[in-house]
């Protein structure tokens, strides 16, 4: 069944000529895991804040749809769109500096609003998933300020707040980008078996292919605010089909790769503004791409947007 | 990899740059541009010719804010005076402005015990009322408006060194700094082209409501005989003349302290103004 | 061998903190060859970016020698004579913040050349033209503000600059982590090109370890402000000599198909602990002899130190090891 579905989401800040977000979708079904990846500029952060309702009012966000378990976000009222954030929908943000309040220990964050018997009902959950994220000695922590426990930690803080609300789904923005490597697998492990015991739903948003190659099995690849690719990880990362999710690959220094010799990277350029908006760094680029855009078409396994799709195997730049 | 905040603050509207405000600010500062480089332009008669049969007339067509005890025209008396209480008040922010601004920049700069002694001192002159401060001062060196100027320069100079010092100690932890010092750039390099220039902002919008401030300040000295001396036209000298007469000659005190009330908001305002158009 | 260029002797940077001093960085032996790339990787809190700040004279070592061509770098901007310090250039982390806003962009490249008054006015500007166009960049980009220009040309413009007094070392703080993924490859493929036409010596500093290998002849390990492993870079990313070192290894993600999520790690505890080896704590192979005793980093095999009295252990790999993680 599906959980998430967002259908020709578009949005537009004000001011700015191009759309941050030209007609995104994709669907996320339930126990499912689904990857946005994307550099700056590609929208897929504004994708997670307009669905999230996260934006100002002043930005125009438009969509056919946007559906949470069948109900529709972008209508929602404030205070359900509240209810959820405070209850299926648990997030986690790239930079846990920021989004903790530094002048406010974390069980006031935590369990904000709650008094009496309520509180320490909710507080003893709390420590509990707080021990299941493998924060040691919870309850002491809890009455820490945010500057006293590390990144790792308050991200790790931060999901077990979002745990004790049963969520259904998790939202991960970045949500290791800040962190050191070394953590960062230990963050991503607990995710991952948060997942499996409590039956999460993730939506991960990653620049970092590494990242998202061992979370999610799905993956929608974004540039210039629109889908250029989508498919299962796997056949994606072994056989990318459009030519910047390829550039992608090439341009990450590997462990196993050679070492001193230039990565394969061609001349970066502004999204066009016509016809395919990679045609100006795109080594396969024909007439066609910079006059028509491309619609995403079945190609093999994955959708792919682009004229030239399927690309052989030895074609390079 | 933007991140939500950048999102969000690129999803805020941009300040427009010309508002009604802005243009109505703009053209008052040069009508009083035109006043302080000529005052004749705008009133013809003599601020200093006695005319004693028309002494004490009512506001008229002919006198629009009317006459003073020596039958002197008071909007005449008022537009001359502009050039001595704003032109003073203009020196005496300038040269508080330029000291403190060196002082501050030098204290936070060096630093250390330098930066303690230095605002040590500063400390002293806050703790003074500077009114009572600059009357002390003002006293001591001769009772005319020069001597005003530079009293109040003196009790004023330490809120801008306060202010130079915060922004250089930041200013000198910031990464293009470190990298001009990793280039070779010397003390005197680093504070002409990348320290001094970045508190200009700041130093602008304070310096326009400090104006304001100065010319109450000053008008306050006059009125109390330690600025301008008679016959000249200062705005705080015509406001103690006029306080014998006040219960038969209202407008004598009220003209003149309507356009120090305007002048000191228009400042006060503009100063406003810069400071968010600094963001 | 070349002449070194750059050397840290002994040095210790203590930090005065609230309850007691931090020590950021604790008797690190560091040297940098003429031509030579040396890659410095370490976790934040590692001490890697003091050390960019000690080797750059913008700090004074607590105890020890911070060397530049046998000549003490010193904290002032004159400690080690113009000339010298023409050859020590720098790198930094946020492109943005390393540039004057007030200033434009050709001022800001030509700033070196007037600071140590090379050329006239128009052989100034003439080297600033060059020195865009080396760094891929268009000259007509001079007259612009570096709010107007992107992340990757910013940190170009960054380059451009630290190279205009031709210096022998630049030493590069996390030069490309703030940068999208194909910025990130052009600037890498920018100072592989730097390295081979100029043979310019490199402090390469990263978090990255997939980065530093990637440009870097010799690579060197901190952890806890100490240095725990150093050797030639195939060598210690083939065959690591120290736990940490294997730590980093494993938990560097790279975009494989079918790979499973990274597996729990059994211990999740942070923190130095004040005596003994300070990886302890996360050490699958401490022995009683770690925690109470830290060892000094020795010769493994030739030209590679490591500071772990265990490492024979970890050569022969032994099976607990391998069931980590």
């Amino acid at each position: 069944m599906t959980l998430l579905e967002v259908r020709n989401l578009v949005v537009r800040y004000p001011g700015s000529t191009a759309p941050a977000v030209a007609g995104i979708s994709f669907q996320l079904p339930e126990r499912g895991s689904l990857a946005l990846v994307g550099e700056s500029g590609s929208g897929k952060s504004s994708t997670v804040l307009a669905m999230t309702r996260l934006l100002e009012p002043a930005v125009e966000v438009t969509a056919e749809a946007v559906s949470f378990a069948g109900e529709d976000l972008l209508s929602a009222s404030a205070r359900r769109l509240r209810e959820l954030r405070r209850g299926k929908l648990a997030m986690v943000f790239q930079d846990p500096a920021a989004t903790w309040n530094p002048t406010r220990t974390l069980a006031a964050q935590l369990l904000d609003g709650l008094r009496g018997d309520e509180r320490r009902r909710r507080r003893a959950q709390l420590v509990e998933h707080m021990r299941r994220v493998g924060i040691v000695d919870p309850d002491h922590r809890l009455d820490d300020y945010p500057h006293r426990l590390s990144g790792g930690m308050l991200q790790r803080a931060l999901l077990a707040g979002g745990l004790a609300h049963k969520p259904s789904l998790l939202i991960a923005d970045e949500p290791t980008s800040a962190l050191d490597t070394t953590v960062q697998a230990e963050l991503l492990a607990l995710i991952d078996q948060l997942r499996a015991e409590e039956g999460l739903t993730l939506l991960l948003i990653s620049h970092d292919l590494g990242v998202v190659s061992r979370m999610a099995a799905q993956t929608v690849v974004l540039y210039a605010g629109r889908v250029v690719e989508r498919g299962s990880t796997a056949t994606l990362l072994r056989r990318p089909q459009h030519p910047y999710t390829r550039d992608l690959l090439a341009a990450i220094p590997r462990l196993s790769g050679s070492r001193k010799v230039p990565l394969r990277i061609g001349r970066l350029a502004e999204p066009s503004r016509f016809g395919c908006p990679y045609a100006g760094r795109c080594a396969f680029a024909i007439d066609v791409c910079r006059t028509e855009a491309p619609a995403l078409r079945w190609v093999g396994d994955a959708e792919v947007a682009c004229h030239r799709a399927p690309l052989a195997e030895s074609e390079a730049a | 990899m933007t991140s939500l905040l950048e999102a969000v603050r690129v999803a805020r509207v941009a300040p427009g740059r010309w508002s009604l405000r802005r243009v109505l600010l703009a053209l008052i500062g040069i009508g009083m541009l035109v006043v302080l480089v000529d005052p004749a332009l705008l009133a013809q008669r003599d601020p200093y010719e006695l005319d004693v049969p028309n002494r004490f007339l009512p506001p008229s067509p002919e006198h629009p804010f009317g006459t003073d005890e020596a039958g002197r025209d008071i909007l005449t008396r008022v537009i001359h005076g502009a050039r001595s209480s704003i032109g003073s008040a203009l020196a005496v922010a300038g040269l508080a402005a330029a000291f403190g601004t060196l002082y501050g920049a030098v204290s936070g700069w060096l630093g250390g015990w330098v930066d303690r002694i230095l605002m040590r001192i500063v400390d002293v002159f806050l703790a003074f009322p500077y009114l009572v401060l600059a009357m002390a001062v003002a006293a001591s060196i001769g009772r005319d408006l020069r001597s005003a100027v530079l009293a109040l320069s003196v009790v004023w100079w330490p809120g801008y060194a306060r202010m130079i010092r915060g922004q250089v100690l930041s200013l000198k932890q910031q990464l293009y700094v470190r990298v001009a010092k990793t280039l070779g750039a010397s003390s005197w390099q680093l504070l002409r082209w990348h320290i001094v220039p970045h508190t200009f902002a700041q130093i602008n919008a304070r310096l326009t409501i400090d104006i304001g401030y100065a010319i109450v300040a000053l008008t306050g000295l006059s009125f109390l005989g330690l600025g301008a001396q008679n016959p000249s036209p200062e705005w705080g000298l015509m406001i103690a003349n006029a306080k014998t007469y006040v219960l038969n000659a209202w407008w004598y005190a009220v003209f003149p302290g309507m356009v120090i009330f305007a002048t000191v908001l228009y400042f006060v305002w503009l100063g406003d103004e810069l400071a968010e158009e600094r963001g | 061998m070349s002449e070194a260029l750059l050397e840290l002797r002994g040095v210790w940077k203590e930090f005065p903190g609230r309850a007691r001093s931090i020590v950021a960085c604790r008797d690190v032996w560091l040297t940098v060859r003429a031509g030579e790339v040396v890659g410095l990787v370490g976790e934040s809190g590692s001490g890697k970016s003091t050390i960019a700040n000690l080797a750059l004279g913008l700090l004074l070592p607590s105890s020890g020698e911070v060397l530049f061509r046998g000549q003490p770098v010193a904290g002032s901007s004159n400690g080690l004579g113009k000339e010298l310090r023409a050859q020590l250039q720098a790198v930094f982390q946020e492109p943005l913040l390393a540039l004057d806003g007030r200033r434009t962009i050709g001022w800001s490249i030509a700033e070196p050349l007037v600071i140590h008054r090379r050329g006239s006015r128009r052989e100034r500007r003439e080297r600033v033209r060059d020195l865009l166009e080396s760094v891929g960049l268009d000259p007509s980009l001079a007259s612009r503000r570096p709010s107007e220009l992107s992340g990757g040309q910013l940190q170009r413009v960054n380059i451009a600059r630290a190279l205009a007094l031709r210096p022998s070392l630049l030493v590069c703080d996390e030069p490309v982590s703030a940068l999208d993924v194909s910025v990130q490859a052009q600037i890498l493929n920018l100072f592989l090109e730097i390295q081979r036409e100029l043979g310019i010596g490199m402090l390469f500093i990263s978090h990255d370890l997939a980065v530093v290998r990637h440009l870097s002849d010799r690579l060197v390990v901190m952890y806890a402000g100490r240095i725990v492993e150093e050797g030639p870079t195939e060598a210690v990313c083939a065959e690591p000599h120290h736990p940490y070192t294997q730590a980093l290894l494993k938990a560097c993600l790279e975009p494989e198909p079918g790979l499973l999520p990274p597996a729990s790690a059994p211990s999740l505890r942070e923190g130095v602990p004040s005596r003994g080896c300070p990886f302890v704590p996360r050490c699958p192979i401490a022995e009683p002899e770690c925690v109470l005793h830290e060892a000094g980093p020795t010769e493994t095999t030739l030209g590679r130190r490591s500071a772990c009295r265990r490492a024979g252990a970890l050569l022969e790999g032994s099976e607990e090891i391998a069931t980590w993680r």
